[in-house]
């Protein structure tokens, strides 16, 4: 399987499921998991900050949790399913309710940190639904933004958890 | 199909990628490989060292998906971490909330959520800095590693495992299985019943010991608690880290303690003295203090980026001092100057 050429352009195939849709591609076994969205799938609303684990801008969701992609093998998740921010909105027509309300309270301005911060505040509300400000703070720790100063976005998540919790709450009558 | 020229992808120049699916097969591979095979978990150590061109492994062998590897699990004696068990999966742990609040603390700002969520109990040992944060916790709890070869199983003391900065007692074969800590040492923990103290826990202090009620302290009783210093709370290497457990024969009256300082020395640094100061006697306010001041003597910071020495032999003694005022029930007197504290 291995192709025994030079090291750099070794390749390896692997079959991802990114946002529940098949890519059969052929990468470097040393790949990142961000570069391969980006490069091989096309994929690039997963950004780049900082590549070491720091700013959050590169957060998907693996496994069901949210990890960043800069410090993922894309080789470890041969055969699982991804959620990227392309993913996040159920279909073209309509935004994820964290994505309308970031928009609402104009939390969002050059939008670098943006794909990441969505994905680490669903990550969020997924585990806690009804988060106290100090819980947002702390579960939002991971995703850096330099422009917004984070009130409108924590606004946002306060909101969104809101409107989740109704949305269940109407499910579940 | 598009194929990209190598420049595409951050160069990793590894050869080889293999997902275990098993531990047998995850030690096949460690035994031909040797040190050229790299093992991952959360990466979250890995791939910064690898960007940094400190670390170039071969062969990488991901341990994330072998089955049971990840489970945190009781026996009559211990409590096991399968060393793939991440910070996040200890969080969800309501006997680790409760009983063990030391780790339940390191692990909350263990990076941030992304980190926690892949950062595994067995990365941070094996990585051996001394600014692991779940490491003294492990270490003060008296728990041990257990590691895994074709050659058989061995078991060591956590204290023993690191020797230096990424240098372990591990051989080249083999790998880290469990973490273990005896479950004799998490006897029900005062401080760990107070959910809301626990959700978003403070990390530069103690989260309060609840006052004992009418019947007094109970003969027999223990507790442990961890304190970091950092420029922020989270997405930061420690300054200074101590986690401390201790053993009580009364109200006041130690039977043992154990201080384990994380960035105080080429690894996590026993307070030895201090725990001869205080065994078999009642705390007092003067005895505090004198342990307070034995610390320094079981410590060897250096001067680094994120702080100097002084500042690091400061932070050690405020925390050993906060932690002992708290177990004994005095008034927290708060942190004190380096001069004071280093006369
Ligand atoms: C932004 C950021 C913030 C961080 N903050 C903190 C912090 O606050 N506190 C802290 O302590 N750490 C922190 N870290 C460091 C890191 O997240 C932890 O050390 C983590 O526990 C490492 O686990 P991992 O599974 O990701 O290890 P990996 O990166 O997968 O592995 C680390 C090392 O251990 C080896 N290894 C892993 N598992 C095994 C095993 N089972 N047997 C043998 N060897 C093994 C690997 O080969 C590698 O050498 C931070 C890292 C980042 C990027
Ligand atoms: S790019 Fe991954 S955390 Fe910054
Ligand atoms: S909007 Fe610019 S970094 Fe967050």
């Amino acid at each position: 399987m291995l192709m025994k050429n030079t090291v750099n352009e070794t390749r390896k195939p692997l079959h991802l499921r990114v946002n529940g849709k098949s890519y059969q591609i052929s990468v470097p076994p040393g790949a990142r998991l961000l570069d391969v969205l980006r490069e091989d799938c096309g994929l690039t609303g997963t950004k780049e900050g900082c590549g070491v684990g720091e700013c959050g801008a590169c957060t998907v969701e693996v496994r069901g949790r949210a990890m960043c992609s800069c410090l993922l093998f894309a080789h470890s998740f041969d055969d699982e399913e991804i959620t990227s921010i392309e993913g996040m909105a159920p279909d073209i027509q309509h935004l994820h309710p964290l994505q309308e309300l970031l928009i609402e309270a104009g939390g969002c301005q050059c939008g670098f940190c943006i794909p990441g911060m969505l994905m680490g505040a669903k990550n969020l509300l997924e585990k806690n639904p009804d988060p106290t400000d100090e819980e947002i703070q702390a579960g939002l720790a991971g995703n850096l933004c330099r422009c917004t100063g984070y009130a409108k976005i924590f606004e946002a998540v306060r909101n969104a958890g809101k409107v989740l919790r109704d949305e269940q709450q109407g499910a579940n009558v | 199909m598009t194929s990209h020229s190598v420049e595409t992808y951050v160069a990793n120049p590894v050869e080889d990628f293999i997902r275990a699916e098993s531990i047998e097969q995850a030690l096949e591979v460690r035994a031909k490989f040797g040190s050229e095979c790299y093992p991952l978990v959360g990466g979250t150590d890995l791939l910064v060292l690898m960007r940094a061109g400190r670390w170039s492994p071969r062969v990488i062998l991901d341990l994330s998906r072998i089955p049971g590897f990840a489970d945190i699990r009781q026996t009559d004696s211990e409590l096991v971490f399968g060393a793939g068990a991440t910070a996040a999966d200890c969080l969800a742990n309501e006997f680790i909330r409760t009983n063990f609040p030391a780790m339940y603390k390191s692990c909350a700002w263990l990076g941030g959520p992304q980190i926690q969520n892949a950062g595994s109990l067995g990365g941070n040992m094996a990585t051996a800095s001394p600014a692991g944060d779940t490491v003294p916790c492990v270490i003060a709890l008296e728990g041990t590693v257990v590691l895994k070869s074709k050659r058989g199983e061995r078991t060591v003391s956590a204290e023993e495992f690191a020797i230096r900065p990424r240098k372990t007692v591990m051989e080249e074969d083999e790998l880290i299985a469990e973490i273990r800590v005896p479950l004799a040492n998490l006897a029900s923990d005062p401080r760990g019943f107070q959910p809301d103290a626990m959700k978003v826990p403070k990390l530069h202090t103690v989260v309060p010991r609840p006052p004992f009620g009418s019947g007094g302290a109970p003969d027999s009783w223990m507790t442990n608690d961890f304190l970091k210093a950092g420029p922020r709370l989270a997405q930061v290497i420690s300054i200074v880290s101590m986690a401390g457990f201790v053993e009580m024969s009364g109200p006041r009256t130690v039977k043992r303690l154990r201080l384990a300082f994380g960035c105080a020395g080429p690894k996590t640094m026993m307070g030895k003295s201090a725990s001869a100061v205080v065994e078999g006697k009642e705390l007092t306010e003067e005895l505090i203090e004198e342990a307070v001041r034995a610390v320094q003597q079981d410590i060897t910071p250096l001067s680094d980026v994120r702080g100097t020495a002084e500042y690091k032999r400061m932070l050690c003694s405020n925390y050993a001092r906060l932690f002992l005022q708290d177990v004994g029930g005095f008034k927290l007197t708060g942190t004190r100057k380096a001069s004071e504290t280093l006369a």
